[in-house]
């Protein structure tokens, strides 16, 4: 059993919202497991964590994925929960990987300025049961559809998992799973 | 000089920079242990709920579904085989955390078995027992090399 699942990952995808949070997990061999949307009833962030723990006990993964916010506008709320996430998870041990959109567009192999919903496109694609998931594109007058956020989680792992195949490869200039 | 450089470009530029990055921020290649189930994984590729998956069960409610899911209860075994017609995959695979389990277990016993055979006499029934344990062992072997 050891052999057979050597060098697997078991990443949890997390992607905070105002109203709660979308989450994907995904193993080494780009298996979904499962993916989803919750809805937090309460405006405090301890139901934020609870909810979160409840996955990590579920799914016992090798690390949370969550998106680097570094020098990028977000909403004061979404701040401090992908911080206060952070913090509880390396409180329990679990290892936090930050993933920014550059490293999510990389791994996908699409152009630095794709847009959310090319991501979500491609996730699609390559995750064939997340295909009715998703929402048309979104018009200039309308607020983000709330399914958006299962494509953002799962943007998340795999830019996570991109960087792990990256990593193992080991050699500097190698370019999208390539020699250049 | 060159203007605006290409998209090529950019992502040339871009690698070594990502490189570093991940240098910094990943080491997370490890074994992990699978889990005891994946009926959930299946059945959420279907699409259907628990309550249509407890309907096609018969006589069963969504609750039990979501119990077996979460791994808190085993279904018996005209369950499970119910969910392989369902979700048109061997209990092995939708069992497969507690399948790797049990597959130990039988080839440690299947060892001890084996060592034990082989120090009575040789008759033709022992060598195709002997045959036999050494088929599920190399089974296990050929599962872990995969």
């Amino acid at each position: 059993m050891a052999e057979k699942y050597r060098d697997h990952a078991r990443i949890l995808g997390i992607d905070p919202s105002t109203t709660g949070f979308g989450f994907a997990v995904l193993e080494g061999n780009n298996r979904l497991v499962d993916w989803g949307l919750a809805t937090l009833y309460s405006k405090d962030d301890e139901e934020l964590l609870v909810r979160i723990d409840t996955l990590v006990r579920q799914y016992t993964p090798t690390a949370i994925a969550l998106e680097d916010v570094t020098g990028r506008k977000k909403g004061v709320r979404n701040i401090r929960r992908l911080a206060q996430v952070r913090a509880y998870m390396e409180q329990r041990g679990i290892r936090c990987v930050l993933v920014s959109r550059a490293d999510i567009r990389f791994a996908l192999g699409l152009a630095e300025f794709a847009t959310k919903h090319a991501v979500a496109e491609r996730l699609a694609t390559a995750f064939e049961e997340l295909a009715c998931l998703l929402p048309p594109p979104r018009r200039p007058w309308q607020s983000e559809d709330r399914r958006m956020n299962v494509f953002d989680a799962l943007g998340v792992v795999y830019g996570c998992q991109g960087i792990r195949r990256f990593a193992k490869m080991n050699r500097p200039g190698i370019v999208g799973g390539s020699q250049s | 000089m060159s203007t605006a450089p290409s998209t090529h470009h950019q992502r040339h530029e871009k690698a070594p920079l990502f490189f570093l990055n991940c240098g910094v921020r990943c080491s997370l290649n490890m074994t992990i242990v699978p889990l005891t189930t994946y009926l959930k994984t299946y059945r959420k590729r279907t699409g259907l709920t628990h309550e249509e998956m407890a309907f096609l069960l018969g006589s069963m409610s969504g609750t039990s579904v979501s119990r077996h899911e979460n791994a808190q209860r085993l279904p018996i075994l005209r369950t499970a085989l119910m969910y392989e017609v369902i979700l048109d995959a061997t209990v092995s695979e939708l069992y497969e955390g507690l399948f790797a389990e049990m597959q130990e277990a039988v080839c440690a016993r299947a060892r001890g078995l084996c060592a034990s055979l082989e120090r009575q006499k040789r008759t033709l029934t022992v060598q195709k027992k002997i045959a036999l344990l050494q088929a599920i062992i190399g089974k296990e072997v050929a599962q872990e090399g995969k």
